[in-house]
């Protein structure tokens, strides 16, 4: 190696390449910084391979999961009901609290803590009327479905025959959303067109009256999903513009044949009686369910509410 | 016997230059050979050295600025995580997720701000040393809170009272 210094007796020396030496610290200085660099580019390489390590993508799976087998539990529950909103509520937290049992071990396997419980319930009615015209029991036309509801899921209405709906203006079929308190009332009606032959459901909401023709000669009217013969009907919107509880009525009820059922979120059952055919009928059902749901990881923390009621128009 | 005739001095009996006569007697070319020699050396070396010293610089640069994208994106990608989880239930009731990400890029600390302009969500990285900004577009249906922290590991919320995501670190 080079002296950096004179030699011991004086002299200088003339190959102290001090110059050169320099030079080298300096690039292998350089040349370190620059392995620097590289790691942070490889380290960044590394980074943006890197896939989601919260498990978010999978409490978002897991929330899907629970929602499509909460809802058929739910439904299920209906199925075997007891015909009592004690049975009902059993079978529902029984079925939660199964999913759960069989959904802790599968996330366990990953790390990941879900839990889920039944944290409330709705009673409601179901009411149905499986053939005929849309009288009452008591064979009024015009009558009272529910008093002071806030709300109706799955409300379906099959028309047995479009030649047995009566015109526009003519006793034509209505279903009424009428406030208790007052303000806009929603009104449904079903007609024929008889230049047409369309089934005509119009629909007066908010002051506005719009309506969707159909020539389905038997078509499905879901209220509540919106639609008319299986397509979207836009004018078509549940109670809209309905503010507070309300009266849901049937207005000239002979003017269809056909059925209907829809379940209200009140128990309603002391309206009705034993009912015979053709007349409405009813039975004890859940309006909805709230589900409890955490799931925690490690670095996720996740407490969510999921609401199931099928056919909900809010929903 | 007589004496021996003297010896007529040849060329390799002359005193060498700088060993008999010392290195004050070389020439005075030899001095400015010297001192040329030097100077390009130099001037070679100090441009090696400052190529190479921008080399690094920019390289630096463009790694700081490539680190801030791909932690931007992350910050993103938990963002629309978090929101996907707060819109998925019917009330979120609280969440919570936390994301570990490096505290220093390339050797500079850098900061994180959540910026919402209009209808369009930004998250800004900042790195002070070099000078480096990186934006990434963020589209969540749930709003974001203007905040801004140091880099590091990074907690997204979700405020269910004020319906908002919020960063902090």
């Amino acid at each position: 190696m080079a002296d950096l210094r004179p030699l011991s007796d004086g002299r200088p020396t003339d190959s102290r390449a001090q110059l050169i030496l320099v030079t080298g610290f300096v690039i292998a200085v350089v040349l370190i910084a620059l392995a620097l660099v590289m790691n942070s580019a490889i380290y960044t390489e590394n980074l943006a391979t890197r896939s989601d390590s919260s498990g978010a993508t999978e409490a978002a799976a897991y929330q899907r999961a629970v929602e499509s087998a909460a809802l058929d539990a739910f439904e299920y529950a209906h199925v075997v009901n007891d015909s009592g909103y004690v049975g009902l509520n059993r079978n529902v937290t029984d079925a939660i609290a199964g999913i759960d049992a069989i959904s802790t071990r599968q996330e366990a396997t990953h790390g990941h803590v879900p839990n889920l419980s039944v944290a409330a319930t709705v009673n409601g009615t179901a009411i149905s009327d499986d053939a005929g015209v849309f009288d009452s029991q008591s064979n009024a036309d015009n009558w009272t479905v529910a008093t002071d509801i806030s709300g109706v899921r799955a409300f379906t209405i099959h028309v047995d025959d479009r030649t047995d709906l009566n015109q526009s203006g003519n006793r034509e079929f209505r279903v009424v959303a009428d406030p208790v308190s007052g303000g806009d009332r929603w009104t449904m009606n079903v007609t024929r067109n008889a230049t047409t032959n369309e089934v005509v459901v119009g629909v007066n909401a908010t002051g506005s009256y719009d309506e969707c023709r159909r020539s389905s000669l038997k078509p499905w009217i879901n209220v509540t999903a919106g639609t008319v013969g299986s397509e979207p009907c836009d004018a078509m919107t549940f109670a809209e513009g309905v503010t507070g509880p309300y009266t849901l009525r049937i207005r000239n009820g002979s003017g269809i044949e056909g059925s209907y059922s829809l379940v209200v979120n009140d128990n309603v059952s002391v309206l009705y009686g034993t009912a015979g055919f053709g007349d409405p009928s009813d039975e004890p059902a859940l309006y909805n369910m709230t589900v409890n749901m955490v799931y925690r990881t490690a670095e996720l923390d996740y407490r969510t509410e999921i609401e199931i009621a099928p056919g909900d128009h809010d929903g | 016997m007589g004496d021996r005739p003297p010896r007529v001095r040849g060329r390799r009996d002359r005193p060498r230059l700088g060993a008999e006569s010392g290195a004050a007697d070389r020439g005075q070319s030899t001095s400015l050979d010297y001192t040329f020699s030097l100077a390009i050396a130099a001037l070679l070396v100090t441009g090696l050295v400052t190529a190479a010293g921008g080399f690094v610089a920019d390289s630096r640069e463009q790694v700081v600025r490539t680190e801030l994208e791909v932690i931007g994106e992350h910050v993103a990608n938990e963002l629309v995580a978090a929101d996907r989880l707060a819109e998925a239930g019917s009330t979120t009731e609280s969440l919570t997720v936390t994301k570990p990400l490096p505290s220093r890029v390339a050797g500079t600390g850098y900061s994180i701000e959540t910026n919402t302009d209009g209808s369009t969500q930004w998250v800004n990285l900042t790195a002070s040393d070099p000078d480096v900004t990186v934006s990434v577009r963020v589209r969540t249906a749930t709003p974001i809170a203007e905040t801004a922290i140091d880099g590091g590991d990074v907690t997204v919320t979700y405020d269910p009272s004020a319906d908002q995501l919020e960063v902090s670190s």
